[in-house]
């Protein structure tokens, strides 16, 4: 750590006496960037990262936010890190900033630590019991730097018994960045939380992020996590099924081109009987991009009538992409039904063809094929706008994705249906 | 000039010749329908005009409108007026099917040098051509083919023909697996597109298909070479034959 001066006295300075933040950095100094050998990192490189010497969210302006647009959201802006109140709406009721001290990822890792110590502004959403959000929370998170800085961003999500809410995370790196977003949502009984994160980076950016779940009884939570752009895109997400009856549904796109690695890791605990959870994560890469999907389901002693569905499907548009793919299971309970599938594969040659067959250029085809490939993810997203937004982010990395509409390529979409 | 001028065409799938000879010329306005037993090459012919990169063109020419057809992508042939309605019409989950048409349709036009369909030009087109082969338009909301009958399929494809109003229609058996009604309702879609300026390559196993499309020539397949050509009696010849007659028979007939 002797190299990282100035990143290591900003962490000592930015925890600053809090506890919780103190031990997130001692576990982070202490186990020092994970290796190769390291299970949960068996398919990422994080040499990039060795010595790096970071700054902490530097002073930036949000001249040119380029968030999404979504009808009716409250929007929530973050530059560098930092809270940017003149761009952002006035804060709801119940929404508010400030430290955190716990944090529901119960199995952390060094990114997550990074956030756990780093970020002073952790952004609380609580959702009072009985309330339906009226429209989407949109939380803009931009980053943009020459200099190497870690971009430590942080929300609390706690939705009271029977309370529903919409949460939308874009975030927006720039330049020689790290970002670790840690978002914790915690779902009471029978609350109902639809939370999504589209990530866009520059070829240079690495997003590390985490996203945790807790689901109480009768609890729903969508949780998605679209990673677009970025050299290193990773995601974590922790799920509990805390209570009977609760669903959770995890869902992931990455799509990525040159030299990209796109990684998911994936832990569904099944603590509760009778709770029911689904994982769909595809990943589309071109070039030599690659992706790893690590989709762990961990039914405990006595989550009798758990059903779990794991699904991941790889596309791939060149020889040079390569796919990982392992499921995990463990289970200690009986009566469990738990599935998982994985494919790798090439675009449909008969599809292609027989779109071809009707006149449409190979470039159109292919992007078609793509999208038909990646709807079943982007069909899902709440609020319904979020969906043409990451359609038209996903129609811009394609070869023909120019001359697609992203509002009419979804069957669901048609504006004009009869 | 003739619409459609196969010569000699040899085609191989896998290395093995398929396709051992093919002359045949189609003029604007007439129905050419091309029958034989399994196996013949019937469907693969089809494939091949229709740009099937599976299929490799070892010899011979194919001209549409004087130009070289073999020398276009599947794409560019479909642009230039070929149509080849799918006997097994591919299902393509998450691509609307109303979306796809118009990007065909649109495509085609451009081609012929049209301006583009708007949703409502376009929408105003399906209404008056979806009741032709008595489709249900709601399908179109669907993704491509998914979920539809096998007579939704084979309805679905005609309708298609209707909207990209190719020059040069290959049919590669649409009758397999429908009954009579849906056979019926297929025949009557194909026979209001019936015109001077269109020609027609009927590909079917079975006489019966063409009752109801009646064709000017009946071209006999077997192993991948025409063994006899006629008029429309031939087909009624070969339903009380049987194909063995042909095939026992010498190389060509008529």
């Amino acid at each position: 750590m002797t190299t990282m001066t100035r990143f290591a006295d900003a962490l000592m300075a930015a925890v600053n006496g809090d506890e919780g933040r103190e031990a997130a950095l001692a576990r982070f100094n202490d186990r020092g960037w994970p290796t190769r050998r390291d299970e949960a990192f068996r398919y990422l490189d994080l040499r990039p990262l060795h010595g790096v010497d970071w700054a902490l969210s530097g002073a930036q302006r949000a001249d040119e936010c380029v968030g999404l647009e979504l009808p009716g959201a409250i929007t929530l802006v973050f530059v560098g890190g930092r809270f940017d109140e003149a761009a952002s709406d006035p804060m709801p009721e119940g929404v508010s900033i400030g430290n955190c001290h716990d944090s529901i990822a119960a199995d952390v890792d060094p990114f997550t630590d990074l956030c756990l110590a780093a970020c002073d502004q952790t952004l609380h959403i609580k959702i009072e019991a009985e309330v339906s959000l009226s429209g989407p929370l949109h939380i803009v998170h931009e980053t943009r730097s020459d200099e190497p800085m870690l971009s430590a961003q942080r929300c609390v999500i706690s939705a009271q018994a029977n309370s529903s809410c919409v949460v939308v995370e874009s975030i927006r790196l720039e330049g020689n960045v790290l970002c670790t977003p840690v978002t914790e949502i915690s779902a009471a009984p029978e609350a109902r939380v639809e939370f999504a994160r589209i990530i866009d980076g520059t070829e240079d950016a690495w997003c590390c992020g985490t996203i945790a779940v807790r689901a109480e009884a009768d609890a729903v939570v969508h949780a998605s996590a679209i990673p677009f752009g970025g050299c290193v895109n990773r995601t974590r997400l922790e799920s509990t099924l805390a209570g009977e009856h609760a669903h959770v549904d995890l869902r992931g796109l990455g799509v990525a081109g040159g030299n990209r690695h796109v990684e998911t890791v994936l832990s569904v605990r099944h603590a509760a009987p009778d709770c029911t959870s689904n994982m769909l994560f595809k990943h589309v890469l071109g070039d030599t991009a690659r992706a790893s999907f690590t989709g762990r389901i961990n039914v405990d002693e006595g989550a009798h009538g758990t059903d779990a569905v794991q699904t991941s499907r790889n596309m791939l548009l060149s020889d040079g992409a390569k796919a990982w793919s392992r499921p995990q299971l463990e289970i200690y309970a009986d009566d469990v039904k738990c599935t998982h599938g994985s494919t790798t594969g090439r675009p449909d040659a008969e599809a292609d063809f027989y779109l071809r067959a009707r006149g449409i250029d190979p470039g159109t085809t292919a992007s078609l094929l793509v999208w038909a490939f990646a709807a079943e993810v982007l069909d899902e997203l709440e609020p319904s706008a979020l969906r043409v937004q990451a359609a038209s982010r996903l129609l811009d990395q394609l070869p023909g994705g120019d001359k697609l509409d992203p509002t009419v390529v979804a069957p669901d979409a048609e504006p004009d249906a009869t | 000039m003739s619409l459609l001028e196969i010569r000699n065409l040899h085609a191989t799938v896998e290395g093995v010749e398929i396709l051992k000879g093919i002359d045949l010329t189609i003029e604007a306005g007439s129905v050419h329908s091309i029958m034989g037993p399994n196996g013949s090459g019937k469907s693969t012919l089809a494939k091949v005009l229709a740009g099937d990169e599976v299929y490799e063109v070892t010899e011979g020419a194919v001209l549409l409108d004087g130009e070289d057809l073999l020398e276009m992508e599947a794409d560019e042939r479909a642009r230039s007026g070929i149509f080849m309605a799918f006997q097994y019409p591919v299902e393509i989950p998450g691509v609307s099917t109303k979306y796809f048409l118009r990007a065909a349709v649109n495509a085609v036009r451009s081609h012929r040098g049209l301006d583009p369909l708007d949703a409502v030009g376009f929408l105003k087109m399906v209404k008056e051509r979806a009741p032709m082969v008595d489709l249900d338009p709601t399908l179109l909301d669907r993704s491509v083919n998914e979920g539809f009958s096998g007579g939704e399929k084979k309805r679905a494809e005609v309708f298609q023909m209707a909207m990209l109003e190719p020059s040069m229609c290959v049919l590669d058996e649409t009758d397999s697996g429908l009954d009579i009604d849906a056979l019926k309702v297929v025949a009557d879609g194909v026979n209001a597109l019936r015109s001077p300026d269109r020609g027609f390559v009927v590909i079917t196993h079975y006489q019966r298909l063409l009752e109801y499309i009646v064709p000017d020539h009946v071209h006999v397949l077997v192993d991948g070479r025409i063994a006899r050509s006629g008029g429309k009696e031939l087909a009624f010849e070969l339903e009380e034959k049987g194909y063995s007659w042909i095939e026992q028979g010498s190389a060509c007939g008529c």
